[in-house]
């Protein structure tokens, strides 16, 4: 579903984020994508969301280039970012709306996901406020459903768990499962390795913008705890 | 819904706050509500003063010429607004990351941030042409056709000269895009083209040739301002059709423009969002006042944001400019370009209030607090006294203005006569009013802050504390002008009682600034 091929960025000023990254995730698995800060792994998923353009390697989505074919392949995805930017003037409601619009979603489907996402969010009593009376993890949850609104096959999402509470973490993780039960794939950063370490089939670290460690996480961990294979990683690569 | 348009719609209610503004989101109402009021109010007076300056044509005997002036002088302020504007909503917005990652069209992004300028520029094309057409079509006889022509042209006025404005944008942004120090490269070519602009403007109305009839002389200034108004005289019946030209070309000049920006767009925003990271610097443990830090932090601050200086430092750059023309071009001539009479005289007596203009057409002081926006609890957070805060921010506008009252004090006193008295004035008065600008910004600022912005041009342009703050300057600027034209009421005098009232208020003003709950 997401090939990333020998992917290279370099950003003006000559610093390369991300090099010669080539990654893999398939219908039905959640990838966690694992590095230090400053290791390319938001650089890689803007590349991958087609924020940021790239100097060598490409991108497929589904078979088709991120370069040569951008709005079909973000046709199939949705991108959850770390820090959501919000129109924050907006209403929540306006906002999904907006986005429900850019994806084409009719009003039956919408309505039925949005009331869905936000009772599970526990965010449809605040859906009606302007965005800027949201806090930190509302505004995260906001971009949840509106990331959901299109049911997309592929979702990409940075360090999404941070700003959420117990309860929302909770929530999201169900989701996580549900989209990849139905045959969705999942490409999300994170920094909590406990969570990855239960939640996700595959685990690709990266260190320096380089991979140093892709596969399976059974594999990957063997008998050690993710923490530990992280630590050793960034020790000895 | 069309994408461009939903885009379009998104954008206007999320930049103007109209939900805060309509409807009861639970946001906060009231301070928004204001700005808006007092936005309304400044449209009005603008609309007022157009229809006095058609009334002024029509009893000189030009009301034929009111639609060509009114159409050169929309689309210069045009030309200029959007100059100031183009970088930081039509590229390099914040939302850019965001729309990057949906399913849209490169054109589809930019007609709508283009649409949303127009938007904003419509509102002066309509504020000039609307008033004015209306005294023309009540001060002629049979001009049914034109105006109805006249008046459907105020939707195409705006497109020529944003496409203008916008493409300079485009072009500053280019080639500074690739330098580490894009900002100050950004500000140099937009200074430099605003001062092309204004001098090319000055020039075509003032520099051409001003012999003939007054209908001729008018015809030549706005010609000379604004080729295209030429278009809209209407000597006989069939010159309306030089009106649907104009539509035509101004939607071919806005076709081309996306077409042309659309290619780069992407890498274009990519590279102006992307930060530098600057040439390792040395450690430095120096320890600092927390007045020094703050000062260091303001003005970093300051000369960090392309915005912020282009529309704060412009009073000040034009004194510059104007200090170097004085330089270099003799006074009775530049006083022949803005028709002044006797300049050396006028020049050396109006000095001090001249300099004063301009400082107070800068203050960045004003968007200051606003400026802090998300990152306000910073300061909340630490121990940081409130007067420190305060004059760490003032301090950062008189340092601005120290720029160009510097550079103008020894260029005045050289170029002009000036007694005792005068030199006392050129050298007190500015400076009290540099004091008072930026006294009442950051004044007026903590009354009405704003923190939740989402791009900087809202605040510093368009907040309520900004619109008060250069209504206040302007009017302060203004006052001892009208005592002295209008109650004969010598100037030196005025000007020295004026400067004490605007010292006491300054002491005022900032006793009143303590007070407030900021941090």
């Amino acid at each position: 579903m997401l090939e990333i091929q020998h992917l290279t960025k370099i950003y003006p000023g000559g610093k390369k984020a991300v090099d010669d990254l080539s990654l893999n995730v398939r219908a039905g698995e959640i990838c966690g994508f694992i590095g230090a800060n400053g290791a390319g792994k938001t650089s890689t998923i803007k590349a991958v969301v087609g924020i940021h353009g790239f100097e060598q390697g490409e991108i497929l989505i589904h078979g088709k280039s991120i370069r040569t074919h951008p709005l079909e392949c973000k046709r199939q995805m949705a991108y959850i970012p770390d820090n959501p930017d919000l129109y924050e003037h907006l209403t929540g409601y306006q906002y999904i709306n907006f986005i429900a619009d850019i994806y084409r979603v009719s009003s039956e489907e919408r309505r039925k996901r949005v009331e869905r996402y936000g009772e599970l969010f526990e965010m449809t009593p605040s859906l009606g406020n302007v965005i800027t009376s949201y806090s930190h993890g509302m505004k995260q949850r906001t971009a949840i459903i509106a990331a959901l609104v299109h049911a997309p096959s592929l979702l990409i999402l940075d360090e999404p768990f941070v700003g959420l509470d117990p309860k929302g973490a909770f929530r999201l993780k169900q989701i996580m499962q549900e989209l990849v039960e139905a045959g969705g794939a999942i490409f999300f950063s994170t920094h909590v390795l406990e969570v990855a370490e239960k939640l996700c089939s595959r685990i690709a670290m990266v260190k320096g913008g380089r991979l140093v460690v892709a596969g399976d996480t059974d594999k990957v961990k063997g008998d050690h705890s993710l923490e530990s294979v992280f630590m050793e990683v960034q020790k000895h690569e | 819904m069309n994408r461009t348009f939903l885009l379009l719609k998104t954008q206007a209610v999320n930049y103007f706050s109209l939900n805060e503004i309509f409807g009861q989101h639970g946001g906060k109402r009231g301070p928004v509500f204001i700005t808006a009021a007092g936005i309304f109010t400044l449209l009005l007076f603008l609309g007022g003063y157009n229809v006095l300056t058609a009334a002024a044509l029509v009893s000189m005997g030009q009301q034929d010429m009111i639609p060509a002036y009114m159409v050169a002088v929309s689309s210069f302020i045009i030309l200029v607004f959007t100059l100031l504007r183009s970088n930081g909503i039509l590229f390099g917005s914040r939302d850019f990351e965001m729309l990057c990652a949906l399913p849209l069209e490169a054109g589809e992004v930019i007609s709508s941030k283009f649409g949303f300028l127009y938007l904003i520029n419509l509102a002066f094309s309509v504020l000039f042409m609307v008033p004015a057409g209306v005294v023309w079509l009540t001060g002629t006889r049979g001009h049914g056709v034109p105006f109805l022509f006249y008046l459907v042209s105020v939707f195409f006025v705006p497109l020529i000269p944003m496409c203008a404005a916008s493409a300079a944008g485009f072009v500053i942004t280019l080639l500074s895009a690739g330098s580490r120090r894009k900002n100050l490269l950004s500000l140099i070519f937009s200074f430099g083209a605003l001062g092309l602009l204004l001098g090319a403007g000055i020039y075509g109305m003032y520099g051409g040739v001003k012999e003939g009839s007054l209908g001729t002389v008018l015809a030549g200034q706005i010609g000379r301002l604004y080729p295209l108004s030429s278009w809209f005289r209407y000597p006989h019946r069939l010159s309306v059709l030089w009106n649907v030209v104009f539509w035509f070309v101004s939607v071919l000049a806005f076709w081309v423009f996306v077409r042309i920006t659309a290619v780069h767009y992407t890498r274009l925003n990519a590279i102006l969002l992307q930060n530098h990271a600057s040439a390792a610097g040395k450690a430095n443990f120096m320890r600092r006042s927390s007045f020094a830090a703050m000062y260091r932090k303001e003005l970093g601050r300051y000369f960090g944001s392309y915005l912020y200086v282009l529309n704060t430092g412009l009073g000040v750059v034009c004194l510059l400019v104007v200090c170097g023309a004085i330089c270099v071009i003799p006074p009775e001539k530049l006083g022949g370009y803005a028709g002044i009479e006797d300049a050396v005289s006028f020049f050396g007596q109006y000095a001090p209030l001249i300099v004063a203009a301009m400082l107070s057409l800068s203050c960045p002081a004003a968007s200051s607090v606003s400026l802090e926006g998300k990152n306000i609890w910073i300061l909340q957070s630490v121990p940081l006294p409130f007067r420190t805060f305060l004059n760490s921010k003032i301090a950062v506008t008189l340092s601005l203005h120290a720029v160009g009252y510097l550079t103008a004090l020894p260029v005045f006193i050289l170029r002009f006569r000036m007694d005792g008295a005068r030199l006392a004035a050129l050298i007190v008065i500015p400076a009290v009013y540099s004091i008072f600008t930026a006294v009442q910004g950051i004044c007026i600022n903590c009354c009405f802050p704003r923190f939740d912005w989402d791009n900087e041009m809202v605040v510093i342009k368009q907040s309520m504390a900004v619109i008060l703050s250069g209504v206040t300057g302007m009017l302060c600027v203004a006052a001892p002008a009208i005592l002295h034209w209008f109650f004969r009421l010598p100037l030196g005098m005025v000007l020295w009682g004026w400067a004490g009232i605007l010292l006491c208020v300054s002491g005022l003003l900032y006793r009143k600034a303590c007070q407030t709950k900021i941090i």
